[in-house]
């Protein structure tokens, strides 16, 4: 089992606010029960809610569960019960109560059955005939919904997007249900988005419209031409109307790609309907190359797995088929945590280098909706990241404010690593004193 | 990269998707505003600062951080009596220690200078080298700007600071509670030693 300190689970949680009322819960006494065996630990606590909340860590990954409304990944109710264990300051109990023995059950079968879906161990396969009717239904409706979508689009842009409609919810609504009933999610999600864009105070807000809508236009071009595409694009246009690729099928299908791979960056983001995405960056020592781990969990589900920025592992990815691979599929047999490289010697030292890659990107997948982005000395800003050559990229406000950036860099160069979108970067961390990364605050 | 004339020009196409257009013109009017939105995003032109970077680095620290958990418990004491009255004797543990406030926390414990200004003195002497330079840089942090004065040594500090604490035994009954409260007796190495420090000293 791993041997957890405090830094370490400072560095699983990623929001500075969990840690800090994690802090404040980290006593005995505000728990209303608390206890642990040899493989969890877990409590229940008095928080807003009628009844207390029910939180359980499994020691082994300190992934959390806690029944709070939270969004936060871990709690501040899981990050006090960390603190309280690696304190050791939870008694060693007989019991388990049972809905944390259900939780950590679950999760045991969980990574059973991801063991048992290794490429190794062959699995049933599937009836090629009633995969191949489901698939072809599957079809018939998202072409029936491209085509629904590209006249709902036509309309709009034909009414303008002056008309009043474009600022009533259910106008957009409808649409995202429509796409839902084709089997088109991750289209429904990105029109359910836009019914705020008109809300928004900054008046940039009808370029922002016009271009997403645009884009799903273009999209739907791109489908009913998919044949003509390369291979990887035509992978990433069909992952964007949600044909799913599995993990396993990458991980089986895609050469392996071994490295020491540092943790260097993890973004939560909160989606609509209690849907997390988690998107946890890395960099190869020896490959140079970045490699992005996708999750997703739901406010009643939380995520399963933690992966601490500011730590490396030694271990197996399998990119994803793209026109610009980034997405990758974790082998389960990863080695314990250990610190840091370097990995910022690697990046480059300007932020035209970012937008070139960014350029160069786009010519391969112009549906790309963002690229890491990792300059070796960098100086930041609440507003700007600039480079020794004082080139800027402007950034997506962050709740840090320019005083602890002044604390912090001390008005040194230090490496930077976020995500840019083509408009605007999102800071994710930078490295300080002794390489170590100091996650950023949105 | 197309021509010019190729790439419709942007500000036009926005006010036609703003107003709106003939039916038969709207799968046009959407491409060109996909393809001129593409062309924005992969050759956006870098900003450049008006001014060059004239960057005055810090000096390297020469002390170790204290622990982020006892910084932030520090603030905390600090809004809060009698447990406030502590953090003079516990700031001079930790300079005795040559110990420093951890980077990120100082423009908190800067501010603490001018909402408490008694602790100045004490404070000084743990910012480090990051928190001097701050100090000399910023025109906000001027009250910060004065010269490490003690009369007496830390000793003595010590000694009188437990001394006025045993005038207050209701203080001290409510500030161990708090002490023990915070870590449930499972302390930072540093916020160990004032907790002995104090109860040795009040027991003297």
């Amino acid at each position: 089992m791993t041997t957890w300190t405090e830094e370490k689970i400072q560095s699983l949680v990623t929001d500075s606010g969990s840690w800090r009322d994690g802090q404040k819960l980290a006593q005995i006494s505000k728990w209303v029960s608390i206890g642990r065996d040899e493989k969890s630990a877990w409590g229940s606590i008095q928080g807003s809610g009628s009844s207390p909340y029910k939180t359980c860590i499994d020691l082994d990954d300190m992934a959390s569960k806690c029944t709070c409304p939270s969004r936060k990944f871990p709690c501040k109710h899981a990050a006090a019960l960390m603190m309280l264990f690696v304190r050791d300051e939870i008694t060693q109990v007989a019991a388990t109560p049972d809905w944390a023995m259900t939780w950590l059950e679950g999760r045991q079968r969980k990574r059973e059955a991801a063991e048992n879906s290794t490429p190794d161990t062959p699995k049933k396969a599937p009836d090629p005939a009633k995969q191949a009717k489901t698939e072809a239904a599957r079809l018939k409706k998202v072409d029936a919904g491209v085509e629904e979508l590209r006249l709902f689009l036509e309309d709009t842009v034909r009414q303008g997007l002056s008309d009043s409609r474009i600022k009533d919810y259910a106008y957009w609504d409808r649409i995202a249900a429509r796409m839902v009933d084709a089997q088109m999610s991750p289209i429904a999600k990105r029109l359910r988005q836009l019914s705020g864009l008109a809300y928004q105070k900054n008046a940039a807000w009808v370029e922002g419209l016009a271009m997403e809508i645009a884009r799903l236009y273009a999209l739907t071009e791109a489908y009913l031409k998919r044949d003509a595409l390369p291979v990887g694009l035509q992978a990433d246009v069909l992952t964007l109307f949600g044909f799913p690729v599995k993990n396993d099928v990458v991980l089986a299908e895609q050469p392996r790609v071994a490295d020491r791979w540092n943790i260097i960056g993890v973004v939560t983001q909160a989606l609509d309907d209690g849907l997390i995405e988690r998107r946890t960056w890395l960099y190869g020592d020896t490959t140079r190359r970045y490699a992005l781990l996708l999750d997703f969990a739901h406010t009643r589900n939380p995520f399963t797995t933690n992966y601490p920025a500011g730590k490396a592992f030694e271990g197996e990815v399998a990119y994803y088929p793209s026109a610009y691979p980034l997405r990758v599929a974790l082998s389960p047999n990863i080695s314990p945590y250990l610190p840091i490289a370097q990995p910022y010697l690697a990046w480059p030292d300007s932020v035209d280098a970012i937008l070139d890659e960014f350029s160069a990107a786009l010519a391969l997948n112009p549906f790309l909706e963002r690229i890491p982005a990792g300059l070796q000395r960098g100086y930041i800003t609440p507003t700007w990241l600039t480079d020794p050559t004082a080139k800027r990229l402007t950034r997506y406000p962050s709740g840090n404010r320019a005083e602890w950036y002044k604390a912090v860099i001390g008005d040194h160069w230090v490496p930077a690593f976020g995500e840019w979108d083509g408009i605007r970067l999102t800071l994710n961390s930078i490295l300080i004193e002794d390489g170590w990364l100091c996650p950023i605050t949105t | 990269m197309p021509d010019n004339d190729v790439i419709p020009v942007w500000a036009d196409i926005i006010a036609q998707m703003t107003i709106g257009t003939e039916a038969a013109n709207a799968p046009d009017l959407l491409r060109q505003v996909a393809l001129a939105a593409t062309y924005r995003r992969a050759g956006m032109v870098t900003p450049v600062a008006k001014t060059p970077l004239d960057l005055k680095p810090a000096p390297p620290e020469t002390l170790r951080a204290f622990a982020l958990r006892d910084a932030g418990l520090i603030l905390a004491y600090e809004r809060q009596m009698p447990i406030s009255l502590l953090i003079p004797l516990w700031l001079t543990l930790l300079f005795r220690k040559h110990k420093r406030v951890p980077h990120s926390f100082l423009p908190q414990f800067l501010a603490m200078g001018k909402t408490s200004p008694h602790l100045i003195p004490y404070l000084l002497r743990v910012l480090g080298e990051r928190g001097r330079w701050m100090i000399e840089g910023d025109e906000d942090y001027a009250y910060l700007r004065q010269p490490v004065l003690f009369p007496e040594d830390d000793d003595t500090l010590i000694a009188k600071s437990l001394d006025d604490w045993k005038q207050h035994p209701r203080y001290v009954t409510w500030a161990s509670a708090m002490m023990l409260g915070s870590y449930q007796e499972k302390f930072e190495k540093d916020f160990a030693e004032l907790y002995e420090t104090l109860m040795e000293g009040l027991t003297r």
